[in-house]
């Protein structure tokens, strides 16, 4: 009994002081203090990317790093002057990351997280004001920040075993999946809720459903809608390969990203029918972008390597290379032709994707607590 | 007379200056690394101007996900404290209590589930004995009938999570066994008590304080099971834990995590007060002062010799199993993982030339064996002082020291550590005004704020064992209390701390919770390294290399404990 009252005294202690702590670290919260050394509202960008790289070692984030991509980029920034430490981490680690280290950043350079990530990433004042100077040839692809810029184009695309399915028999739209029962079971749902592909996926489905009386902004009938979706979809547990599945024809009907699609084919060895919906596919950008830097010449050299990562040239080689759409016009050429028929025929869904985004970590967790 | 006062009231005065010092020493320690982070995280995640926010809390109680995922996983943490003991128990018996065949082999093969744990052990029984799994398809060609998901649902997590959870008796419950004076055993059977109960009313006794501190961790890791359940819980069998996580990795849902993660922790300190309660009612130690080391028992009977010995073997090889399709998938392709077709022939080198290609080569390996070896020494250092000061002095102001430890335990590593980043971003007075984030020690301090609890509970069983008038006699020959503890004590303590910091090392070299918020990024440990190949966004073929970096953990681990056998070997001589 006394362990217990100790044990309770404890606590008692433990949560007086999330009391008595109170709002005393306000300025916790004071964006980017510590980083004030560098002047970024008067960068002369042009003139930084006119000289030449100076060697500084960067600190590359990114979630493009494998399957060797890592050599590739290290090798070919290498040849241009840059001296790289390439860190792999999943897109919501490293955005988690940056975001955390706000006041004292570890990283310079984040190549690879969308553009929802990348808000956070400017919401918390982790990154640098950037301008690059293909600002002009990716314009209009995603909501302009002033500090990242997209470099890829990421439709979500609904694939089918070829097999079990043809263009006219495979589903025409989401929609579908739910609604006609010969599809019950047979389709992959997302089956975790912090990637932004299956976000994404969410988002698009709910998109057609906003109502601004309804709760958390969706209609009762889109809540419905979801529900179906969850409940007539197959959960891939992990351990099993949802791309797998679909080409082994046990579950048909999955969805990827559009840069894993050529990867995955491959692994797979199959050709899966391109459902290309009614309503459009739910599609983001990825980005690049500078973090904040207390080192004047880390930072301008920062600034420099994500120009160059970002240019035609070398986005264009990369995309060749693996299989992305291309955001920089001038590099649409060099994209895989399986792929460059992809990009020229998917259209993007039409939504309000600020807002949903903005929405999304509710929506996720009332999916997660009343309905997964 | 009037000399002898001053001198014992001088004495008491250098006493209260030490406890003083000590206290500020510890009491900073706590606040700085413990305390300010978690609670400042949780008061900010909790509390919007102040006001505690109700609306969360109910909203997750009434989730009949959440309510069913609850039930699970103390459903799930009973079990697993029964079945790890039983197995536990047997494994510790049959490799030194009795005389079975194969001695060697089945040593070998009991030490599993100390080289390969977590995600990849459970990833590889998907690949065995899963719906796709090898032996599943070798199964269901010979009897069709048979349910290809037949090891789905609670009782292929708690199998799996039984067989992987025995490395604290083989390590600490073996230390225990070693530590029993056979005269007991000796004295017992000469008067003719039969072997059974020889077994339970003289071993068994012994062996309560190690097999009460293996039986709260087994409850914890039941109530926090993570990877088991979502590979092999399939649709029924969903535990909280997953639910806690994926709340904590979302800025705007990490409130729901610490609701959870606060009423997961009230519950376990519940059942750890009652289990404490217990085991302080009775301890059995020995007062013997010339132990005789264990003999091994022959099992008479062979109509309980042989079953016994072939059970013995049988689980050995079911431990081993997967570990070894862990090797064979290193050399394998995704597509072919997946298909479930092994063929040497098409067996391959990529995976690890891509791993030793990459940017990164074999540096992780050196990060994480450093950095795991250090905060591991460090760890069972400072807690085998705490451990003594626990043991020694029980009063309220130890058992809160004893409960405040315990707080990593419930938390998530998630939480931890973005507590710590966002914490030590800052300067903070208490920390002179250093910056901590980004700097190299950060990663061994969260190393050690999450091995705390654990080191303390093993290290205070082994000061449960330790005979006081041991201490007694070396303090009445005339030796300070520093000269009987690294002289006396700390020798008979050696193979508990040895195996407390072994099991410690092991775990953190693949740590990943943490490690990926808090590692500098110029040295990225192993943990991280197989993650990012795992990522969500990795295709399959980038995911084969987590095979690779599992089978360079393992190599390390056994080399780890090779090396640390060795030691406790050279001391029993």
């Amino acid at each position: 009994m006394k362990k217990f009252i100790s044990v309770a005294m404890a606590l008692v202690m433990s949560l007086g002081m999330v009391a008595c702590s109170g709002d005393n670290e306000g300025s916790d919260t004071t964006k980017g203090d510590a980083t004030g050394s560098v002047k970024e509202e008067s960068v002369d960008f042009e003139k930084i990317y006119a000289e030449k790289p100076n060697g500084e070692l960067l600190v590359v984030v990114t979630n493009n790093a494998g399957e060797g991509r890592d050599v590739w980029l290290k090798n070919l920034a290498s040849e241009a002057g840059f001296n790289l430490e390439i860190v792999s981490l999943g897109g919501g680690a490293a955005t988690a990351r940056v975001i955390a280290e706000a006041n004292n950043p570890t990283t310079n350079v984040i190549w690879g997280p969308s553009e929802d990530q990348f808000a956070t990433m400017v919401e918390a004042n982790a990154l640098a004001p950037f301008v690059p100077e293909w600002a002009e040839d990716v314009k209009g692809l995603s909501k302009e920040n002033g500090y990242s810029w997209p470099y890829e184009i990421q439709p979500k695309l609904l694939v089918a075993n070829p097999d079990q399915f043809t263009e006219e028999t495979a589903p025409k739209d989401y929609k579908d999946l739910w609604e006609k029962p010969e599809f019950h079971g047979k389709y992959a749902v997302p089956t975790a809720f912090d990637g932004n592909t299956n976000r994404a996926i969410i988002g698009g489905i709910l998109a057609q459903y906003l109502d601004p009386d309804g709760e958390l902004g969706v209609s009762d009938e889109g809540w419905e809608a979801i529900k179906a979706y969850f409940n007539n979809g197959y959960k891939t547990p992990k351990g099993e390969n949802d791309f797998g599945n679909m080409a082994s024809g046990t579950v048909p009907i999955t969805f990827t990203f559009a840069s894993g699609l050529l990867g995955k084919m491959k692994s797979f060895n199959v050709e899966p029918i391109v459902i290309y919906t009614e309503v459009g596919e739910p599609t983001n950008t990825n980005q690049i972008g500078v973090v904040k830097a207390k080192d004047q010449k880390i930072f301008e050299e920062s600034l420099r390597f994500a120009n160059w990562l970002g240019s035609a040239d070398v986005i264009g080689a990369y995309a060749a290379a693996n299989g992305n759409i291309v955001a920089n016009a001038k590099a649409k050429d060099q994209m895989d032709p399986f792929m460059k028929d992809v990009a020229d025929k998917f259209k993007a869904q039409d939504a309000d994707w600020t807002y949903i985004n903005s929405m999304m970590d509710q929506w996720v967790a009332k999916i997660q607590l009343e309905i997964y | 007379m009037e000399k002898k006062l001053s001198l014992r009231t001088n004495y008491r005065l250098q006493k209260t200056l030490r406890f003083v010092l000590i206290a500020l020493v510890i009491g900073w320690l706590i606040f700085s690394f413990l305390l300010y982070p978690n609670v400042d995280l949780i008061r900010t995640t909790l509390f919007q101007d102040g006001k505690l926010q109700v609306n969360p809390i109910i909203q997750v109680f009434t989730s009949s996900r959440v309510q069913k995922s609850l039930w699970n996983s103390f459903i799930l943490a009973i079990s697993l404290t029964l079945t790890v003991n039983i197995l536990g128990i047997f494994q510790v018996l049959i490799l030194d209590y009795f005389n079975i065949k194969g001695n060697k082999w089945l040593s070998v093969a009991y030490h599993a589930p100390l080289i390969c744990n977590g995600m990849v052990l459970v990833l590889a029984y998907n690949f065995v004995y899963g719906g796709n799994g090898f032996l599943t398809t070798v199964f269901t060609r010979l009897f069709p009938d048979m349910n290809p998901l037949w090891f789905q649902g609670f009782w292929a997590v708690l199998i799996e999570m039984t067989f992987s959870g025995t490395s604290n008796h083989i390590m600490i419950v073996r230390d225990a066994l070693h530590a029993i004076d056979y005269q007991t055993i000796e004295a017992a059977q000469s008067m003719g008590i039969k072997p059974w109960r020889v077994l339970i009313k003289v071993v068994l006794p012994t062996l309560r304080p190690s097999l009460f501190a293996a039986s709260i961790l087994t409850f914890i890791t039941g109530v926090s099971a993570f990877a088991t359940p979502q590979v092999l819980g399939g649709p029924e069998f969903e535990t909280i834990n997953p639910l806690v996580r994926s709340f904590a990795n979302t800025l705007t849902t990490r409130h729901y995590a610490a609701i959870l993660a606060i009423f997961l922790g009230i519950v376990t300190i519940i059942v750890m007060t009652f289990s404490n309660y217990i085991e302080r009612r009775k301890n059995y130690r020995s007062v013997s002062k010339t132990k005789i080391p264990l003999r091994k028992q022959n099992i008479q009977s062979a109509k309980v010799r042989i079953p016994v010995t072939i059970l013995a073997h049988l689980i050995a090889i079911l431990q081993v199993l997967p570990l070894f399709f862990v090797v064979l998938f290193s050399f394998m392709s995704a597509k072919d993982l997946y298909a479930g077709k092994i063929s040497f022939a098409r067996f391959t080198l990529d995976n690890y030339k891509t791993v030793f290609n990459s940017t990164l080569g074999a540096r992780p390996v050196l990060t994480s064996l450093i950095y795991s070896a250090v905060s591991s020494i460090a760890i069972v250092a400072l807690m085998l002082f705490i451990g003594r000061i626990i043991t020694k002095y029980k009063n309220r102001l130890t058992r809160t020291l004893e409960a405040v430890l315990q707080i990593p335990w419930f938390l998530p590593s998630t939480l931890i550590a973005l507590a710590m980043v966002m914490t030590f971003s800052a300067p903070k007075a208490f920390l002179g005004n250093r910056v901590l984030t980004g700097t190299l020690y950060l990663l061994p301090i969260g190393y050690m704020v999450i091995k705390t609890p654990y080191t303390l509970r093993m290290i205070k069983a082994a000061y449960a064992t330790l005979d006081e008038s041991i201490e007694e006699a070396a303090k009445n020959l005339g030796a300070s209390s520093m000269k009987t503890y690294v002289k006396v004590l700390l020798p008979i303590l050696w193979p508990d701390v040895l195996s407390v910091f072994l099991l410690n090392f092991i775990g953190l070299l693949g740590e990943y919770s943490l490690s990926v918020f808090l590692f500098h990024p110029r040295y990225q440990p192993l943990g991280v390294a197989l993650n990012a190949a795992a990522s969500p966004d990795a295709t399959p073929e980038a995911a084969m290399l987590s095979f690779v970096y599992a089978v360079l953990i393992m190599a390390i681990s056994t080399l780890t404990i090779l090396f640390i056998y060795n030691r406790k070997g050279k001391i029993k001589k």
